[in-house]
């Protein structure tokens, strides 16, 4: 990473072009991250372009004193849960007009895709931070200090969130299953934390 | 990152993921274009902010502060007792600008390297490596956009702070400062400015070419030597030496002033607004000059800023669509004057500058001439060059 944080220091200088390494480093970490907070690859490849952007527009703020990644994956954390939030309120809008759940495109089907059907129900009952968790832990196989630097909780606390996340996750898989793919077992989440 | 194992569940849940469909996305161009229109306009902005700011890109985008002129009062003296002077006797001083050309200075010093079809120039050290390239930057059409009321209030506030520190400091002296102002930070946020700790440098002023030339020269990368007269008899009249070199943003020693000023600043309940840290002297990395040389009542000014190239690559030098570059060798030594755009009209900054760009290999040092407040014709400047160049160490 010698490279990025050379890159970090002469984009903060002036030298915007060095921004294109920056682009290149994490363009596809954040894009993962924002598929599977968002649930859809169109909306998230709009996200990553504004995440980047934004982080440009602040690079004069960013400090070393968390890693640059937390940096653009809390920018991109605020981003995605602003979308939710905004999705949240027109399908509610949606739901006045056709009460029915609308009928589902070959396009969204594929997008359904970035989870198996279980999981993506399960996940659709998380919180968009418990899900940020999750995708962060997981899938980014960020650390829990890392974690809390993203979404500005220490560590501790992100691991007894992420704790009762797990577990919630479980449960709701368990609800589909009704069997026994999820081998619940708290006493071994709190040992391997 | 901590190497925490993950459970059974965990595992099952990452299965439960496809991984294999996220290579495809590349937004890198689509990014860069937008970057490189705010970049664009930031420099507007700052052209729009700075009208005396000669700084090209590369060096800085952080935010502009109008900078009332330190010695407005004497040139104020110095414009008035030009204008009686070409009142009284008649002469233009832009007649001045066409003495250069003459047979008794032939302007064979200079030889003008023709680029090869659509390369741009570039400077190369002894090894052959690139040490400096231009970058063409399109901008729009717009027109440069007035600095908002919010803008003006920040720099008129943030200019009083900074008057007050440099009063603090002896000449030569640099320093960081913290400003403990809600109105101002409010207005921060608002403009989007993040720097919290800010720059203060008091320069160095003589008005003696002895002096001043001792103090030059004892500066351990001055690499060109600054002259006592211009060619058409222009003679020194003032020098003054900003050191400019502050405290990198992303070093920890930032931090620590930062974080140890804002301790200052919550602990004083003495309603103390400023707080400063002066800088320990140390090899100087940016360093600008500030040189009046005058002749009959008539001045001439030009900005030198010295900058350490960067390690690991090369440095750009931005050039905006209607300025133009050719590269020069001046008694084999090569710089790249980039000439004023023609389309600057009155936005002033460096977009109404001309710059000679020049490469000192043994102090690993840039060196920018620029004619500030009023530009020279490309004649003038193929005079001037090797009066600074070829006196290079």
């Amino acid at each position: 990473m010698e490279g990025v944080e050379q890159a970090i220091m002469r984009v903060q200088d002036g030298e915007s072009e060095q921004y294109a390494l920056i682009v290149e480093t994490f363009q596809k970490p954040i894009y993962r991250y924002c598929c599977r907070l968002l649930n859809s690859r169109t909306e998230a490849e709009d996200a990553v372009q504004e995440v980047l952007v934004k982080a440009y527009q602040n690079i004069g703020q960013y400090r070393p004193l968390t890693s640059f990644s937390s940096w653009l994956y809390k920018i991109a954390y605020h981003h995605c849960l602003a979308l939710l939030r905004k999705r949240t309120r027109q399908n509610k809008i949606l739901m006045l007009f056709q009460p029915g759940p609308p009928a589902e495109s070959p396009e969204q089907a594929m997008e359904r895709r970035i989870f198996s059907e279980p999981l993506a129900i399960a996940l659709a009952g998380l919180s968009p931070e418990e899900r940020s968790l999750l995708v962060l832990r997981v899938f980014e196989e960020q650390s829990f200090a890392e974690i809390g630097e993203i979404l500005d909780k220490n560590m501790e606390a992100v691991k007894k969130k992420y704790r009762r996340t797990l577990l919630k996750l479980g449960k709701m898989l368990e609800a589909q299953k009704g069997g026994n793919t999820w081998n619940r077992n708290d006493s071994l989440l709190k040992k391997k934390m | 990152m901590e190497q925490e194992r993950f459970t059974a569940e965990e595992e099952n849940v990452k299965k439960m993921s496809r991984n294999d469909s996220y290579q495809d996305i590349d937004v890198k161009d689509a990014v860069m274009k937008r970057i490189r229109t705010i970049h664009v306009q930031k420099a507007q902005d700052e052209a729009a902010f700075s009208q005396e700011s000669n700084e090209p890109l590369m060096q800085r985008t952080q935010e502009a502060h109008q900078r009332q002129p330190r010695f407005k009062a004497k040139i104020a003296v110095s414009g008035v007792a030009a204008a009686l002077l070409i009142a009284v006797t008649g002469f233009g001083i832009f007649k001045l600008a066409g003495d250069y050309a003459t047979p008794e200075r032939p302007l064979t010093a200079v030889k003008i390297i023709e680029s090869q079809a659509g390369t741009p120039h570039v400077l190369k050290n002894s090894a052959g490596q690139v040490v400096l390239g231009v970058q063409n930057i399109t901008q729009g059409d717009t027109p440069l956009p007035s600095p908002s009321p919010a803008a003006l209030k920040y720099s008129e506030r943030m200019n009083t702070y900074r008057d007050q520190v440099e009063a603090a400091l002896n000449p030569g002296e640099r320093a960081v400062f913290y400003v403990k102002d809600a109105e101002l930070d409010k207005l921060a946020t608002g403009l989007g400015y993040g720097t919290k700790l800010i720059d203060a440098a008091r320069p160095q002023v003589y008005n003696d070419y002895t002096a001043f030339d001792k103090a030059w020269s004892e500066i351990d990368h001055s690499g060109i030597r600054i002259p006592s007269s211009l060619p058409d008899g222009y003679e020194f009249d003032q020098g003054r030496i900003t050191d400019q070199t502050f405290l990198n943003q992303t070093t920890p020693k930032y931090l620590t002033v930062l974080q140890q000023l804002e301790a200052e600043a919550q602990a004083d309940t003495s309603g103390k607004q400023v707080f400063i840290r002066k800088l320990e002297k140390s090899r100087a990395k940016h360093l600008q000059v500030n040189l009046d040389y005058i002749k009959n009542g008539a001045k001439r000014s030009i900005r030198l800023s010295v900058s350490e190239l960067m390690t690991n690559g090369s440095t750009k030098v931005s050039i905006l669509s209607g300025q133009s570059e050719e590269k020069w060798s001046i008694g084999g030594k090569e710089a790249l004057f980039i000439s004023i755009s023609q389309a600057a009209g009155n936005q002033g900054g460096w977009l109404a500058a001309n710059r000679l760009v020049y490469y000192d290999q043994d102090s690993n040092m840039l060196y920018t001439l620029s004619d500030v407040s009023k530009p020279l014709t490309k004649n003038e400047w193929l005079a001037l060059a090797p009066v600074f160049i070829q006196q290079s160490r």
